[in-house]
């Protein structure tokens, strides 16, 4: 049984029981964010160092989270920054257009990574992902993958929540020709 | 419902995509979520217990105050090192090429042995330098000698002296007297002695 977001809160808030309180966050968050992360920048190494960078920003500022957002979305919303300022800098160091649609770059870490266990099928689903903007790209993985609502997904985000319908759409359009047309 | 049903719309539109199995497709290394619980458990309790201190890292006295100052310098420096490079100076062509040999060979005349005749035998230039030795030795010991007399003489009183050579001298002390005071000597005599002491003395000498 998952504890309440207002227990671990409660905990942290002690000195005493704030270790514990950031154990049982792990235990709740650790692998949803692990996903989350990994599904926009492919490898794991990088997803690895991602990860650690957003719990300690999570343990860092966590006594002076405000409960006026969850705080799943609180955390989520550190990853995604984190995970968009990293693929951008990637960009930079490897000389590529920070308007890389085509997401070439990470098609060929795609390609290279050793932890990759999907079909045929799974392999050309995550290459037309990749074709996606990298707002579209979130919106998608989110919506299709981590199955969150759009009111969640616009807390996140901080976009409304008929630009997220849209761009899901659009997003799911897309794929779905590039699934044709790869036949 | 309603709400339900939009959010499910677009499995209607895309019948290829919904035909891909969701399943996870990206893999991990074994064992990585229960390592990464403890490594994140550990990063939070060095991270609890770095920077404490808000002194942890301690600056000089007035480090800020003349950090701008030292700035500025520093870029001045690198401004005119910037515009004047070198001191400006330059030398003939080639100087640099020829300098080494010019002063090797320099030395090497310097250093060429001057060939000498031996114009005396070894045995006399050693008795020669051994007799000026000896003059030289014998004129400090005469001049001492005389020196130490009449630094000795200079102690003595003079009525001692007077009394000595009332008692003890002779007629050619006489003699050596008239042949040797001198003018402004004998004033003195003249002026201090009177008669009678002058034939009392005449008396008693003999002649």
């Amino acid at each position: 049984m998952q504890v309440e977001d207002s227990e671990i809160l409660e905990k942290f808030s002690k000195e005493s029981t704030r270790h514990e309180a950031f154990n049982l966050l792990l235990n709740k968050y650790q692998q949803k964010i692990y996903w989350h992360i990994r599904r926009l920048v492919i490898d794991h190494d990088d997803t690895d160092d991602l990860v650690q960078d957003v719990f300690i920003k999570v343990w860092k500022n966590l006594v002076n989270f405000r409960s006026d957002s969850q705080l799943f979305t609180w955390i989520y919303r550190i990853a995604t920054n984190e995970s968009i300022t990293f693929l951008n800098r990637k960009k930079l160091r490897n000389s590529v257009s920070i308007d890389d649609a085509n997401g070439l770059d990470l098609a060929e870490t795609l390609a290279d990574t050793p932890y990759f266990d999907g079909d045929k099928a799974q392999m050309k689903l995550q290459k037309a992902i990749l074709t996606l903007p990298e707002k579209q790209r979130l919106v998608f993985n989110m919506k299709y993958f981590d199955e969150l609502k759009y009111e969640e997904i616009s807390e996140i985000l901080g976009t409304s929540v008929g630009a997220l319908k849209a761009s899901f759409h659009i997003a799911v359009k897309k794929i779905e020709q590039i699934l044709l047309n790869s036949d | 419902m309603k709400k339900e049903n939009s959010d499910k719309d677009w499995l209607n539109e895309a019948p290829m995509l919904v035909k891909i199995s969701k399943e996870n497709p990206f893999a991990v290394p074994y064992d990585y979520f229960e390592s990464l619980n403890k490594n994140l458990n550990s990063l939070a309790k060095l991270e609890s217990v770095r920077f404490e201190n808000e002194d942890e890292f301690g600056l000089p006295e007035n480090y800020f105050n003349q950090l701008t100052e030292r700035i500025e310098d520093r870029i001045s420096k690198e401004t005119i090192q910037n515009l004047a490079k070198g001191d400006g100076l330059i030398v003939p062509d080639a100087y640099f090429t020829n300098l080494t040999e010019r002063i090797n060979s320099r030395i090497d005349e310097k250093l060429e042995p001057a060939k000498l005749k031996k114009m005396y035998p070894h045995w006399l230039r050693y008795s020669a330098a051994a007799s000026v030795v000896f003059v030289i030795g014998i004129f400090l010991y005469l001049n001492s000698s005389n020196y130490v007399f009449n630094q000795q003489l200079s102690k003595v009183p003079d009525q001692d002296i007077i009394n000595y050579l009332q008692f003890h001298s002779t007629v050619n002390d006489n003699q050596y007297i008239i042949e040797n005071v001198t003018e402004d000597g004998l004033q003195q005599v003249s002026t201090d002695v009177s008669e009678e002491d002058l034939e009392k003395y005449i008396n008693s000498t003999t002649l």
